[in-house]
């Protein structure tokens, strides 16, 4: 690209956003480039309008856009091969509604979930996405990339409490879907399909979800066994029981004692509730943590695969999520890599780090594992070396009909210049 | 000419009885629970997948339209073929095809109906939760293509939280899957996108339910109060303790009295609403829940809380809801029941509002609902033999949905849109909104073969149109 159409494109996104929120020397973009990849241009719409606008004109111009949130997950993916437009919705950060009685929120995608904490803590509610840089990933990115963490266990992910969505298509339309209310049948779910999309269908510019009640106490059952199936076992008859903790997280040795697989349940409730946990788990517990202990617990544990260089998320039927372990723990060695894993291990909503090897060896692990998954199980890497993705096949299979899934895209991103390249498809 | 072509051909195909095409027969397909009504050309039973996609090919050869259809309970026109084609139902595609009580899924065929999962479950202790007041009759397939809800969707959620996977038979008559028992897949949740699309884009023909355990403990309380406001208000308190009961319903003076005299459950004659609130869990928690709650209706004026002592006094309680429409048809001629939603701090607001366009237009309104949800299901009550009556019944539906969507709501929780509510959403959607999911049908059903003329306005003039079409009597089971 000339310097002259760089500056006349400079120039027309400016007529857009405002001089101010356009950027396109290359030293101020190279610290947003994606995979190494670094943007021709960085714009900030200031509302939906301007995102619309935006999108028109790439529409237009044939411009491949990246949108961009807190920067937390925009590793995942194949690497673009160019990137015209990075648009960072940063700025459309506005609380749209707060309704404490009625538990549900409105935000814009560029709203932090951490700012979004803060405030529901004040009324002891919980928008239960709890996952690592809370302070970082936006709204926007969270639904993009349907990102979860142990809450997921009781409250399902961010699809099953989305209640609305407003995005702009790839084309510049903007339009909404669903509503602020909790329960809603009116048109079609265009939620479901944005929630997990990484940016490939349309760009959400803000959405509602329902909230959910703070409990009272809660308390961290810290359960461990020497062997994956006694931990296993015990997760089957914890299961079977009457419980309905708020999470269980399986943790392999490297994530939390090196002696043992443990299995951590987090209950809430009032002490008798909370005493009532106490019984039914017996023997199991190793240790009990409340307060200060049980936050740092949970605190260290979205830290876990922070720095590994290959991070995968698996989602198995949860009857074979102790198999899966299994044969990862051994793949792994057979690869001479180091092993950490740990996730939901109830619904079958799994994490996996693997460290310490040659490029050709993390490869090799992701083939052999993805080889023992059923055709209904999916493991994608989430996290890898850029050197490696040419390499690495960062989706993996995906059990639901591409030609559906190509069928969507089409009707959102008919040109398919948002994030091209990246996704599945 | 065509059709007849395609009877013949499905003939050889299916078994000689699973096709009807004499007029007789072709009029118990004209309508479901709702107001539409409109002929098919031809119903066929399918048994298996094949089946269906052999006769969805038969039909695209000659552009003919088709419409899936379970136990027919929907009511908002969803199964009614108005474009007449060909009916397909799936009520001998009625086998649970497996129970996984390991990964707590069940797969089913679309013609499975609610409570038969549900007794199958029973000895697992195990239960699908969607529970439409339908359930006797209606079908897994039905519940998927509507999203439907229920009573205890308050704490459980409506049918698209509980489904994983799909077999699919797109409007171009190829099979496909989506997802599968895991609860997420790498690419798109086109399982998510299809539930609640209303058989536009496709037909399921195998579906994998997630299923929930029996909880340990149920405590079903009745809270009886001398007006509406309280009862409305006791629900946001009850929800602002950080309580979420498994089920929070109101029924309204008019209707306890009609149920009562029905049904006998116990609610004085005298009171203004009740709220039937049920608590799920452990023991524990519903013991102390159920006193919070308890004292959260006194607090907002309750006159009294009875709470059921055993399963034949929640039976009756719960008898008293369940009925409540068939109670209300004692009492009139015809009723026409909306299913609207707003945020649940605006239930006494909107309660108001129903009560002054009843008095408007002189049509009585009773009121039973999903409180929890803010989901209400105000039902007109009027004669459907006088036409005026019916003009000011959908005029007053029209100002009630208006306002409900005002304050942040919706023109249908449960229910769908279908036929009936069509020219609605305008009320709710922009057209570029509607343009949206217009370009996602087309992508799945280019040539609108698939459940014609649904979901989006077709301008017709509707109202009028309507009201000509409209079935003799009204037998609603509404949610």
């Amino acid at each position: 690209m000339t310097t002259a159409t760089t500056t006349l494109r400079t120039v027309e996104l400016a007529t857009i956003v405002g001089e101010k929120f356009v950027a396109e020397a290359p030293a101020k973009l190279s610290v947003l480039a994606v995979d190494g990849v670094t943007p021709s241009h960085s714009v900030a719409p200031g509302s939906v309008d301007e995102v619309a606008a935006i999108l028109t004109y790439a529409h237009e111009h044939d411009l491949t856009v990246v949108p961009a949130g807190g920067f937390v997950h925009q590793e995942i993916g194949r690497t673009p091969e160019q990137v015209d437009i990075l648009l960072r919705l940063e700025r459309l950060n506005s609380i749209e509604h707060y309704d404490p009685g009625d538990l549900t929120i409105g935000v814009g995608a560029g709203a932090t979930i951490g700012e979004i904490e803060a405030m529901l803590r004040d009324q002891g509610q919980i928008l239960p996405i709890d996952i690592a840089h809370a302070d970082r990933v936006t709204i926007g990115g969270a639904m993009a990339v349907a990102a979860h963490g142990p809450l997921k266990h009781f409250y399902g992910g961010v699809r099953e409490f989305c209640l609305g969505v407003r995005y702009v298509t790839a084309d510049g339309k903007a339009a909404k879907a669903g509503a602020r209310v909790v329960k809603n049948v009116a048109g079609f779910d265009v939620m479901k399909l944005l929630i997990g999309s990484f940016g490939s269908l349309a760009v959400i510019t803000s959405a509602s979800f329902k909230l959910f009640p703070a409990p009272a106490v809660t308390r961290t059952f810290v359960c461990q066994f020497a062997k994956l199936e006694e931990a296993i076992a015990f997760r089957d008859s914890v299961v079977d029981s009457p419980l309905s903790p708020m999470c269980v997280e399986v943790l392999s040795p490297r994530a939390y004692d090196k002696n043992a697989w443990t299995v951590a349940l987090r209950a809430g409730g009032s002490e008798r509730v909370l005493a009532r946990y106490t019984g039914e788990l017996g023997s199991a517990v190793t240790k009990a943590l409340d307060a200060f202990e049980e936050q740092k617990f949970w605190t260290d544990a979205q830290q876990l695969g922070q720095e590994s260089p290959v991070l995968l998320s698996v989602s198995v039927p949860p009857s074979i999520a102790g198999k899966v372990l299994a044969d990862a723990e051994q793949i792994a060695a057979a690869n001479d890599l180091s092993f950490t894993a740990w996730g939901r291990v109830a619904i079958g909503s799994l994490l996996f780090a693997f460290d310490g090897g040659m490029a050709e060896s993390y490869v090799s692990a992701v083939d052999s594992l993805r080889r023992t998954l059923p055709r209904d199980a999916s493991a994608v890497v989430n996290r890898c070396p850029a050197a490696l993705k040419p390499s690495i096949n960062v989706w993996g299979a995906s059990p639901s009909d591409m030609n559906s899934m190509a069928a969507a895209k089409r009707a959102l991103n008919p040109k398919d210049n948002l994030n091209r390249g990246r996704f599945l498809l | 000419m065509s059709i007849h072509t395609v009877s013949k051909r499905l003939r050889q195909l299916l078994s000689r009885d699973a096709v009807l095409d004499r007029p007789e027969d072709l009029m118990l397909y004209e309508y479901d629970g709702g107001l539409a009504k409109g002929t098919p050309e031809l119903v066929v039973f399918p048994q298996t997948t094949e089946q269906v996609v052999a006769i969805v090919r038969a039909a695209n050869e000659f552009k003919i339209p088709i419409v899936p259809r379970g136990a027919g309970t929907g009511l908002s026109g969803g199964a009614v073929p108005s474009k007449g084609g060909i009916v397909i139902v799936f009520s001998r595609m009625n086998k649970i095809l497996e129970i996984d009580t390991a990964n707590r899924r069940a797969v089913v065929q679309p013609g499975v109906i609610n409570t038969e999962l549900s007794a199958a479950l029973a000895r697992h202790k195990l239960f699908f939760a969607p529970d439409p007041s339908s359930g006797r009759a209606s079908t897994i397939g039905g519940n998927v293509a509507e999203n439907s809800g229920g009573p205890h969707t308050l704490a459980y959620g409506v049918t698209v939280n509980h489904v994983t996977g799909l077999e699919v038979v797109l409007p171009s008559g190829e099979l496909v899957h989506y997802g599968g028992k895991a609860a997420d897949s790498a690419g798109y949740d086109l399982t998510g996108f299809f539930c609640g699309s209303e058989g536009l884009i496709g037909i399921a023909t195998s579906i994998t339910v997630k299923l929930s355990r029996v909880a340990e403990s149920v405590a079903t309380l009745l809270g009886i109060f001398n007006s509406v406001d309280d009862a409305a208000n006791t629900v946001t308190s009850i929800t602002g303790e950080g309580i979420t009961p498994a089920a929070l319903e109101m029924l309204d003076g008019l209707t306890l009295r009609t149920v009562e005299e029905a049904t006998h459950a116990g609610y004085p004659m005298d009171s203004g609403a009740v709220l039937l609130i049920e608590l799920e869990g452990l023991k524990e928690s519903v013991e102390e829940q159920a006193e919070a709650v308890a004292k959260v209706c006194t607090r907002n004026g309750a006159r009294e809380v009875r709470r059921a002592k055993d399963e034949a006094e929640r039976a009756l309680l719960w008898k008293g809801r369940k009925t409540a429409f068939g109670a209300i048809g004692r009492i009139t001629p015809s009723y026409y029941s909306q299913d609207c939603v707003v945020p649940r701090t605006k239930i006494a607001e909107v309660l108001r509002l129903i009560e002054g366009v009843s008095k408007k237009y002189g049509q009585r309104v009773a009121n039973i609902f999903h409180a929890g949800d803010g989901n209400l299901h105000p039902a007109i009550l009027f004669d459907l033999r006088d036409p005026e009556q019916l003009h000011r019944v959908l005029e007053m539906s029209r100002e009630i949905l208006t306002h409900c969507v005002s304050l942040g709501g919706t023109i249908t929780g449960e229910h769908g849109v279908g036929i009936e509510k069509q020219e609605l959403m305008s009320l709710m959607y922009t057209e570029n909104d509607m343009e949206i999911m217009r370009r996602l049908r087309d992508a799945f059903n280019p040539e609108g073969t698939m459940n014609p003329e649904k979901i989006f306005p077709i301008r017709r003039g509707c109202g009028e149109a309507r009201v000509s079409s409209v079935k003799p009597e009204v037998v609603e089971v509404a949610g």
